[in-house]
């Protein structure tokens, strides 16, 4: 279980977040949304290890993240983060292996193989990663990150920020079908995400963040709710009821000036 | 573009290649000079010393040999030290030269000619190397500090901070050669331009010692740059200790750097061009890329050499000017190259 009690952060006066307390626990999936600058990635930052908070701490498993090695944490968790850039002309396969390198070479062909099946990338292996489209480099490394979950021991958790950003609806459902799948009782994931409506369908748990505080945080059906998400973010929301399933929308009735 | 089949073979190949080139560049180093000799008086000579000429041998032992396996250990220095500085910033124009290695070096070995005796007296000849080491690792260590706040190092602060501090120290030792007598001048000359004209056994084993100290810390290396082609934040999620890595990259990029340097001077574009041409040929795993830079380091270094011998003799040119003249162009075919691949 990964625990984060009471962080803060502060970025010269401005407080990025404010109190933060979350248990993560193998199992479930948990989804953050939030507005722009509502502190989603800091806090992904801060639970994953890579940034101290200015308060407070977050515990892997009953100990301090601070007092482990980058190794030992990367044993425990891999981190799917907002943009990259990788600098020199690496093969898709040499990036999907790239947190690879203690295994074998049989093994880590193996372990490639299958993660960059899982995200559809199968027959890209030998192209030069830099020249694949934007949503194929995302899912370029979100393969690169399910390899580094075969290292680990469970429990395991998983980390992504934004991971659908650039992919097509398809894509979209596809790669969190592949992360949902994985779900199981050691093995938990933390995703940031944009589209509240997909975040409803794939999460076990949702985290409603503004300007650094949690909103809410609970089953999706409870803390969804139009009153609060029109409020955080300070658009109408509209809610319809399509296959069973409460669908959310913002008031786009700005958007429909046309003259046609 | 596709390349696997040239990629998955390119190693085994290149690897063939530099060693097949090394090896005629070294008998062609031995031949020629101002005693042509042949192929079978310099095996004689080398094999069974006994039967070879008095001249040959000492000629080949006192003068030749020193002098190839110099050039060799100064371009073996200079291709591991630019490929590892170009994995660590992440960018293949980055070399020894751009942040601020040689330059400092060069003010180090300035300084000792032109303020060493009135300082040092006889010792400062013994000095220069020395200083020029120091000269190297000052500029780096000031760098890193620049760069690095609470233990992260931003690149793109180091990078430009190297420009800076390579304008400064060349403004220093402007200053240096401004105030410099018509003796030292000619020395300072030869010295900023570089020359492997020096070459004797002490240089070899001062060299020999550097490169094998830092030789320590290229394997583990290898796999940790390899990571961070994907940025700092990216390594240390895949397990790598950054700040430690880099310091290890920093420190033998400022000892070989520092050691070539101080043994022949300013030598200008190997770091840059070696790295960049393997990884068209070989791809950028840094596991290949390393070993192999040495080797083709060497090469290139050591073909430089040949024509900075031959071609105006029996005066010499420094050879900092031959590996200008040859790696200009070619750093800028590459740079039009990777702007027409680019696509813009």
């Amino acid at each position: 279980m990964i625990a984060a009690r009471s962080i803060t952060l502060h970025r010269g006066a401005r407080r990025v977040l404010g109190d933060v307390s979350l248990e993560l626990r193998p199992g479930e999936l948990t989804v953050a949304v939030g507005p722009n600058g509502a502190g989603k990635s800091t806090l992904l930052k801060i639970l994953a290890g890579s940034l101290a908070p200015s308060e407070g701490s977050v515990f892997y498993g009953g100990r301090n993240v601070a007092t482990l090695s980058a190794a030992a944490l990367a044993r425990q968790r891999a981190v799917l983060s907002q943009s990259l850039s990788l600098s020199f002309p690496f093969t898709v396969r040499e990036v999907a292996e790239l947190a690879l390198h203690d295994l074998a070479p049989a093994s880590r062909h193996a372990i490639s193989s299958r993660a960059l099946e899982d995200v559809g990338l199968n027959g890209f292996a030998d192209r030069q990663f830099q020249q694949l489209s934007g949503g194929e480099q995302q899912r370029g490394h979100l393969a690169r990150v399910l390899s580094q979950l075969a290292l680990q021991s469970e429990p395991q958790f998983l980390f992504l920020d934004e991971p659908t950003s650039s992919l097509d609806v398809r894509h979209q459902v596809e790669v969190l079908a592949t992360v949902r799948r994985r779900i199981s009782p050691g093995f938990g994931a933390f995703v940031v995400l944009h589209d509240l409506n997909l975040a409803a369908a794939v999460a076990d748990r949702i985290l409603i963040l503004q300007d650094g505080r949690v909103m809410a945080h609970g089953a999706p059906g409870s803390v969804m709710q139009a009153e609060l998400l029109s409020s955080v973010y300070g658009i109408a929301m509209i809610t319809s009821e399509q296959a069973g399933r409460t669908v959310f929308h913002p008031d786009s009735s700005k958007l429909e000036g046309r003259t046609a | 573009m596709r390349r696997p089949a040239l990629r998955r073979g390119g190693a085994g190949l290149a690897l063939a290649l530099c060693l097949a080139g090394l090896g005629a560049a070294v008998a062609a180093s031995l031949m020629s000079g101002a005693v042509p000799l042949s192929l079978a008086e310099v095996v004689t000579a080398i094999a069974s010393p006994a039967d070879a000429s008095l001249r040959d041998a000492s000629i080949l032992w006192s003068v030749r040999i020193p002098r190839t396996v110099l050039a060799m250990l100064v371009g073996a220095s200079l291709g591991i030290s630019g490929a590892v500085m170009q994995g660590l910033f992440r960018n293949s124009l980055a070399d020894p030269g751009l942040t601020g290695v040689s330059s400092g070096a060069a003010l180090g070995a300035v300084g000792t000619i032109v303020l060493g005796e009135h300082l040092f007296g006889r010792a400062a000849a013994l000095l220069l190397p020395v200083a020029a080491f120091l000269g190297g690792l000052t500029v780096t260590l000031v760098l890193y500090a620049i760069a690095t706040r609470a233990g992260r190092t931003s690149v793109n602060l180091m990078l430009l901070g190297g420009i800076a501090m390579g304008a400064l120290t060349m403004a220093v030792t402007g200053l240096l050669i401004f105030i410099s007598s018509e003796q030292q001048l000619r020395e300072l000359t030869f010295w900023s331009m570089g020359s492997l004209a020096g070459a004797n056994w002490n240089k070899i084993a001062s060299l020999s010692m550097c490169s094998s100290a830092s030789l320590l810390l290229l394997p583990p290396l290898s796999r940790t740059l390899d990571r961070m082609s994907l940025g700092e934040a990216e390594a240390g999620y895949m397990g790598v200790n950054v700040e430690k890595s880099k310091l290890a990259a920093i420190a033998a990029t400022a000892l070989l750097t520092g050691c070539a340097v101080a043994v022949s001077g300013v030598i200008g574009f190997v770091g840059l061009i070696v790295p960049h041409l393997l990884r068209i040929g070989v791809g950028p795993a840094h596991r290949a890329l390393l070993p192999l830079s040495a080797l083709l380091g060497a090469l290139l270094l050591l073909l430089a050499d040949l024509v900075a011998r031959s071609i105006a003799a029996p005066a010499e040119l420094p050879i900092g000017i031959v590996t200008a003249a040859l790696g200009g162009p070619v750093f800028l075919w590459m740079l039009l190259a990777s702007r027409s691949a680019e696509g813009d």
